[in-house]
């Protein structure tokens, strides 16, 4: 499978891990499946903490009622804070990964963000897996469309403006309603 | 471990502190109301801290007085969150020449500040020598533990925080941190008992009867979608305006309907929480985010 990446998916997620990076993150990718390709066209924050069903839930089905036409929910990014641990989806996200296969009735894909230190600068890089649907096993997707130049200078504004403040994702959002989890600013 | 539900966005809180924040030619007394403000809240915003706090500390810290150790304190902190190394180890260096550097103040900073280095054997033994002195410091004991929650393996982190507890059985933040890691790990059922804990001790920490609710709808049955239901209608007739007590009470309650075992109560209540819910978009002026959305 290819999947290739528009730039609000990468400034997104990207901002959703800046603004929590105490906490592990996790989002839902919206996109439009070809016959092998998947293009991932829009993200939306879900949480901060671990996900629990009845909001993941009621999450999917906001998403369902307000994403771009013509996508579906195809996969999500994680990102688990900056720790020892190397990075991989954490138990949570595997669940809510197989919630989106089964759901699709398809592979899904999961975008796992790493925020190191590199030369005493923050870099923040993407990998991408893919879940098999079938046999709910996760594996290297083989066409990778991650540009990370691409993702690099869609970060830049994001993080020179810190517009990552005003990011909100849906456990903000079930706080407090009049907060919007499309994030249009960040579109 | 800070705040107890720090993976919960404080949207009130944030609309407040945009109102102090967004002032122009702000005084030492509103600089001093945000740092204030974000401290006494639990909220997250060290940059903001650390701005507010150099801005005190270079343009009015003549008229600080016995304040100004603990503006510099603020500045420390927010620094060491901030990962903006350098300012804290100057503010360090103040407070050791004000306190000297037995403080046990001064080497919990030096401590955190280390860890923040990844200089972890180094903090692990800043808190050794505090608890030799006092082996009751119940926040450097935890400070100790935190160490161990960076590691791959949290094993021993989830025994730490068990052992705290048998000490400290009443320590409201140990109990909501181990569900918080239990509910990482998916084991439900120790989750569901940290945070049952939390309301027995706190019943009006309605946070913990909301995420006790979501445990036992994940667990399923209808057993404990009942009571998922009971816990979050406490929580809305002191309270109908959290949003979040009323969407999980949405989902228990169709949930509880489709498994054709409804009571009466549970159509009413279905009804109310959708009401509640529009009424709460129609509020927030944010309609729009449901025009598509079946609430019917």
């Amino acid at each position: 499978m290819k999947v290739s990446v528009e730039e609000r998916v990468y400034k997104k997620a990207a901002a959703h891990v800046l603004r929590y990076t105490t906490e592990d993150v996790i989002g839902v990718l919206v996109g439009r499946r070809g016959p092998g390709t998947v293009t991932l066209v829009d993200a939306y924050p879900l949480a901060h903490g671990p996900v629990m069903a009845p909001l993941l839930e009621i999450a999917f089905e906001l998403i369902d009622a307000n994403k771009p036409e013509g996508t579906t929910i195809v996969g999500l990014y994680e990102a688990v804070v900056k720790t020892n641990r190397s990075p991989t989806l954490t138990p949570s996200g595997v669940k809510v990964l197989e919630v989106i296969a089964d759901r699709a009735g398809a592979d899904a894909i999961a975008l796992l963000i790493d925020q190191n230190t590199a030369n005493d600068e923050e870099v923040i890089t993407f990998h991408a897996r893919q879940l098999s649907q079938k046999e709910h096993r996760l594996s290297e997707v083989p066409e990778s469309g991650l540009s990370p130049a691409f993702a690099m200078s869609s970060l830049e504004k994001v993080i020179r403006e810190r517009q990552y403040r005003s990011i909100v994702d849906f456990d903000a959002h079930f706080e407090d309603v009049s907060l919007d989890f499309r994030n249009p600013t960040l579109s | 471990m800070g705040r107890i539900f720090k993976n919960i966005c404080d949207g009130k809180q944030d609309k407040i502190l945009e109102r102090l924040v967004s002032k122009r030619d702000k005084s030492a007394s509103d600089l001093k109301s945000i740092i204030h403000f974000v401290k006494n809240n639990n909220l997250r915003y060290p940059e903001l801290v650390l701005d507010c706090s150099l801005q005190l500390l270079s343009k009015h810290s003549s008229g600080l007085d016995s304040e100004y150790h603990l503006i510099i304190e603020e500045l420390v902190n927010a620094a060491i969150e901030s990962d903006f190394l350098e300012v804290a180890m100057k503010g360090i260096k103040s407070l050791s020449r004000k306190f000297g550097d037995k403080n046990t103040k001064v080497i919990k900073i030096a401590g955190t500040y280390r860890e923040s280095n990844g200089d972890e054997n180094n903090a692990n033994e800043y808190y050794d020598y505090i608890l030799s002195e006092n082996k009751n410091d119940l926040k450097v004991q935890k400070r100790k533990l935190a160490l161990l929650k960076t590691k791959e393996d949290l094993q021993p982190y989830i025994e730490g925080l068990n052992k705290l507890l048998k000490d400290n059985m009443n320590d409201i933040e140990t109990w909501a941190e181990l569900g918080f890691v239990y509910l990482n790990n998916l084991n439900w059922s120790r989750a569901l008992y940290s945070y049952e804990q939390v309301i027995m001790l706190n019943p009006s920490q309605f946070y913990a009867y909301i995420r006790a609710a979501e445990i036992l709808y994940t667990q399923g049955t209808t057993d404990n979608l009942y009571q998922a239901r009971n816990y979050l209608c406490y929580v809305i007739i002191h309270d109908p305006e959290i949003t979040r007590a009323l969407w999980t009470l949405f989902s228990v309650c169709r949930a509880i309907d489709r498994t054709g075992k409804a009571d009466a109560k549970n159509a009413t209540l279905l009804t109310v929480c959708k009401k509640r819910l529009k009424l709460c978009y129609e509020k927030a002026k944010t309609s729009t985010l449901i025009d598509n959305y079946n609430l019917e």
